[in-house]
């Protein structure tokens, strides 16, 4: 009921009916006592529930932090393993491309090693050439020498029918002699001419005995010469079965070489194989660990939210614990 | 802005305030006086108010003062804010029970200097100082009250808890003559500089946590931590009997660590029950981190260098400085070795508090400073 409606009444004095009365009173008076009472009892056990509610949400929120920064913890802790598994990777991929720097070293040590082989064969097949063509060429000369004997024994035979034809040429001066010396002196030129040939017959038997003194020191030598060809010819093939050998064992370096280099390049490739597999695995830790960084981040944020929200219960509770104090006049009707 | 601070050691209150008056700016449009407990406070302020009319006058009882050499004790300590700098503070007369009757006050003061509280970058609105009386605990309840202003966060607040040279018995701050021993001061200012805000902890955490298992963050005490009596679990913690424990409130304060940066709590008694009393609330089901101090020089000349180096030109700095770090400080006999580092900043004033405040929060065993200027290309408050 509004006072105009009250004034009105009152003017045209129809009097108030009892709910009319009641109202009146209310209006003018404002909460009865009790009902003053209640509202002030409500309202302070709002209050006690709303600081009920704000201490639980603290507390709550306190618990939020202590998450959030077992969380960051827990994340930091993470975080440290993964930059140290990166670490670690990264020093397998530098060790394994080390590896692989070692292999390509090796190889191309192997590739000269190969070539130096290779040439070193061809000196060795080259030498065993040479050393077969010397082997012939002593081989000729052994049957050159073998000729030359004959032929030195063909002049020794040559020199004995010289000495037999000189003997009986002795023969025949003396039996010239003879009978030169029966026929007189007639026969004396004719025994001068034996006595001549004789003489003949016996410088050519002395002549034919340096020839063959000659003839044997030809022999002697040549058949030294035919020793020492044999010797060497044997050094020779000495030299060839070493060459031979040698020839082997080149063979043998090759085909080591060869292994080396097919070894070699089977590590390599196993070892480009770990190295594109690590840097697969490294980029996705990389990832893994961005990953993390912006989580980090985002619980960076949320510590940053929680505190707020801590600042924002402190407040709460300074608000609740005035509106207590205001309940409080309220009920005491004083400040 | 033209900023002038000065401070004196004369024991005779008008002769310290003529001294310290003579070297302010007499075009002053903010004055703010930090008191030691020898002076008689309320003659100080009503001097200030005289000297001052046109400007707004706050002043406030310490723990140590900061003058442009560094830290002072039973002294004097002004700072006035000229040019075209605006400025309107307010007494809050109670802190206490009803800070919310004066809402409407500071709704008016701000909309006077042309802050806006309904920005949506309040950050760039401009900042208040408040100065809450000490030894009554409500300086989260006003620093809700002043931050319930605004509609959106980030209104910056800095300030610090008044004190009474560690007699723990009254400490008063004032509003142009007015004097207050159960208020707070509110200060909006609307800069005609940039300014930079630092926070500076000496502290880290040594490792060892303690979980609140029992507190009454209203009364600021925490009864049980990991579910012991608090004053014994704390000494346990740090190998020392709950007798002897006050003795490490200084050097082994706690805090929470929240990226990387630490929010230290204060223990600030041990009560007969065995509960421990702190400046500042703490929460059942929190977990603190037990802290340990760094290099307080060391830290200081950092913190300072950082600070200079944001700005291109500073004309002046407030700092706030916390009592237990005072009296570290002194026990260790560091005023000189600091001072060689604060007297570098210039037109440097504060005070050493009961509690210090920045934006939302209530901190411990901090300092913070405040530095008008101009900034350098790229940086921002």
């Amino acid at each position: 009921m509004n006072v105009l409606t009250l004034l009105t009444s009152m003017k045209t004095k129809h009097g108030l009916t009892e709910p009319q009365k009641a109202e009146v009173l209310e209006t003018f008076q404002g909460l009865s006592e009790s009902e003053y009472t209640n509202v002030v009892k409500s309202l302070g056990d709002l209050i006690g529930l709303l600081d009920q509610s704000t201490s639980k949400n603290s507390a709550k929120d306190s618990e939020l932090m202590d998450q959030v920064a077992l969380l960051k913890s827990d994340m930091t802790e993470q975080n440290g393993r993964l930059n140290r598994s990166v670490e670690n990777i990264r020093q397998i991929v530098d060790q394994t491309e080390g590896v692989t720097s070692i292999t390509r070293e090796v190889e191309q040590q192997s590739e000269q090693n190969y070539e130096v082989i290779v040439e070193g064969g061809r000196s060795v097949d080259a030498l065993s050439a040479e050393i077969d063509s010397l082997k012939a060429i002593f081989n000729q000369f052994r049957a050159s020498i073998q000729m030359l004997k004959s032929e030195v024994s063909s002049i020794s035979n040559f020199a004995s029918t010289i000495q037999e034809i000189a003997n009986q040429t002795n023969l025949l001066a003396l039996n010239a002699s003879i009978e030169a010396a029966r026929a007189g002196e007639q026969g004396r030129g004719f025994a001068v001419v034996a006595q001549e040939v004789r003489k003949l017959a016996d410088q050519s038997k002395s002549a034919l005995q340096e020839i063959d003194g000659k003839v044997q020191e030809v022999t002697a030598n040549v058949d030294e010469l035919d020793q020492d060809f044999a010797r060497k010819t044997s050094a020779v093939d000495e030299v060839i079965e070493a060459s031979n050998r040698t020839k082997d064992v080149f063979a043998r370096i090759l085909e080591t070489e060869e292994n080396l280099r097919s070894s070699m390049s089977r590590i390599k490739g196993v070892n480009d194989h770990i190295v594109s597999d690590l840097t697969g695995f490294s980029v996705s830790l990389d990832q893994v660990l961005q990953g993390f960084l912006q989580s980090d981040q985002r619980i960076g944020h949320l510590y940053r939210l929680s505190q707020d929200k801590f600042t924002f219960s402190t407040e709460t509770f300074a608000y609740t614990s005035q509106l207590g104090d205001l309940a409080e006049a309220l009920r005491n009707r004083q400040v | 802005m033209e900023i002038k601070s000065f401070l004196t050691s004369n024991p005779d209150t008008k002769q310290a305030f003529q001294e310290v008056q003579a070297k302010l700016s007499p075009q002053a449009k903010a004055v703010i006086f930090f008191a030691s407990t020898i002076y008689d406070f309320q003659a100080l302020s009503t001097l200030f108010r005289d000297a001052f009319p046109n400007a707004e006058v706050m002043g406030l009882t310490t723990v140590g003062e900061l003058g442009p050499s560094g830290f002072s004790e039973k002294s004097l300590t002004a700072m006035s804010f000229a040019g075209a700098v605006k400025a309107k503070g307010v007494l809050i007369e109670d802190i206490v029970k009803y800070p919310m009757f004066y809402r409407d006050h500071l709704v008016e003061a701000a909309r006077q200097i042309g802050i806006n509280s309904s920005s949506t970058a309040p950050e760039r609105e401009g900042l208040g100082l408040v100065f809450p009386n000490g030894l009554v605990g409500a300086e989260e309840k006003m620093l809700s009250v002043v931050n319930s202003l605004f509609a959106h966060e980030g209104f910056p607040l800095f300030g610090g808890t008044a004190g009474d040279d560690a007699k723990f018995e009254k400490t008063q701050v004032s509003y142009q003559g007015q004097v207050s021993h159960t208020g707070g001061l509110v200060m909006f200012i609307k800069p005609d500089t940039a300014f930079h805000i630092a926070k500076e902890n000496i502290f880290t955490p040594n490792g060892k946590t303690m979980k609140i298992t029992k507190a009454d963050p209203s009364a600021r005490i925490v009864y049980e931590f990991n579910g012991q009596p608090a004053a014994s679990e704390y000494a346990r913690v740090l190998g020392t009997s709950a007798g002897e424990l006050s003795r490490y409130f200084m050097t082994n304060p706690l805090g929470r660590v929240v990226n990387e940066e630490v929010y230290i709590a204060s223990p600030f008694d041990v009560l007969p029950g065995g509960g421990v009393k702190f400046y500042c609330q703490l929460f059942e089901g929190m977990t603190v981190d037990v802290l340990t101090p760094k290099d307080p020089v060391a830290t200081i000349r950092q913190t300072l260098d950082t600070f200079r180096g944001r700005f291109a030109r500073l004309d002046g700095v407030l700092a706030i400085n916390c009592i237990l770090r005072k009296l570290q400080f002194q026990n260790d006999r560091l005023f000189p070795a600091l001072n060689g580092h604060l007297e570098k900043l210039p037109n440097l004033g504060g005070f050493c508090s009961y509690g210090e405040q920045l934006n939302r929060t209530q901190l411990n065993q901090t300092l913070v400073l405040l530095g008008f200027g101009t900034l350098r290309q790229g940086e921002s408050a």
